[in-house]
């Protein structure tokens, strides 16, 4: 039973165009039907192929022969605003970060030094009690040592 | 690297759009020849190699690849636009993106048409929204005056309504079936350049033949 109307003919062709290869496979035997029996749906398919033409006979718009140069000129005209241009587009951001974390890097470093020196400095001192403490010790121990 | 010369080019394996008739390269894929390092085996240069030069500088691969492109880029443009200055002026700018962005470009996964393409339906869409006045200024003049039935019985007239017909779609239903009828892509392709699925890309076909088919006509309302 043919269950295609005009309407959903129309969608069909709108959809997928005007050749049946292009149609659904289960839908083309009931859009064969429907044409073979309705003018009206015919038609649409006709003005569906004369509008696919006509799109098709469309002629080509060349570029004008003076464009070709144009683009050829306006061309960024060295590599360094190449690199300026890939720099600024492209580069800038993990720059800033690399830099940042460089910076960052850098004074943690400078005052992670003088605390450093600082430790030393005590650690000596402490270090110097601890001899003197054991030369002491090493004064009480008996004679067979 | 193989003599990238246009008239060789010309001369023996035709070029027409990224496309060459004899040595059978399109946009690098090649069926009939062999690729070895982004060179077919008749010498030509694969639209991806070309790339691959324009990223490194190479200003002589840029001026071939605008012989393959330009024209077709224009064309889609000036369809898009229906402005010959706003044509010229977004193909000069989709070649220059394509310069400065080449390296940007991944082989393998868009054709370098399909990419053209992208980026020139882009720009023209920015273009529409900085000028949102301008494509139906175009358009409404000539279409009331071609809307007379009496004259539509000549071919020029019918060409000259259906471009009036294009030029009154909304954009992307305007860009969706110029990809697809007049320059050729495939809907997965011209859904890839549109940025949006298949299905929404078959639904803008759809809106767009109904439209003209009512324009061209004047019954395609009925269809629903």
């Amino acid at each position: 039973m043919n269950t295609m109307d005009l309407k959903s003919f129309c969608e069909l062709l709108d959809r997928h165009g005007p050749d049946p290869a292009d149609w659904p496979t289960g839908l083309r035997s009931e859009a064969r039907q429907l044409i073979e029996r309705s003018p009206e749906a015919e038609k649409r398919l006709e003005e569906a192929r004369m509008l696919e033409l006509m799109l098709a006979d469309l002629p080509p718009e060349p570029a004008p022969e003076f464009l070709r140069s144009r683009i050829l000129v306006s061309l960024p005209a060295d590599r360094w605003t190449r690199l300026a241009d890939w720099f600024g587009n492209a580069l800038w951001r993990p720059a800033l970060a690399a830099s940042a974390a460089l910076a960052f890097g850098f004074v943690i470093g400078v005052l992670q030094q003088s605390t450093a020196q600082q430790v030393t400095a005590d650690q000596y001192l402490a270090d110097e009690l601890s001899l003197l403490a054991f030369s002491n010790s090493f004064e009480e121990l008996p004679d067979e040592y | 690297l193989g003599d990238r010369s246009t008239s060789d080019l010309q001369g023996d394996g035709v070029v027409s759009d990224g496309v060459v008739s004899d040595g059978v390269v399109s946009d690098g894929v090649v069926s009939d020849g062999v690729v070895s390092d982004g060179v077919v085996s008749d010498g030509v240069v694969s639209d991806d190699r070309l790339i691959a030069d324009i990223a490194r500088g190479d200003g002589e691969a840029f001026a071939l690849l605008l012989d393959r492109h330009l024209d077709s880029i224009h064309s889609f443009l000036y369809r898009m636009t229906s402005s010959h200055a706003d044509s010229e002026d977004i193909a000069q700018e989709t070649f220059l993106r394509v310069w400065r962005k080449a390296a940007t470009y991944r082989p393998g996964r868009v054709k370098v048409s399909t990419w053209l393409h992208t980026i020139a339906h882009h720009l023209c869409i920015d273009t529409f929204r900085k000028q949102r006045e301008i494509p139906t200024k175009l358009i409404d003049e000539p279409a009331d005056d071609l809307a007379d039935p009496a004259r539509q019985s000549s071919v020029r007239e019918q060409k000259l309504l259906l471009e009036s017909a294009l030029s009154r779609l909304p954009d992307n239903q305007r860009s969706a079936i110029l990809l697809c009828q007049v320059q050729g892509f495939s809907n997965a392709q011209a859904a890839a350049i549109l940025r949006v699925n298949t299905r929404a890309l078959e639904s803008l076909l759809a809106r767009a033949r109904r439209r003209l088919r009512g324009e061209l006509f004047a019954n395609g309302d009925d269809s629903g």
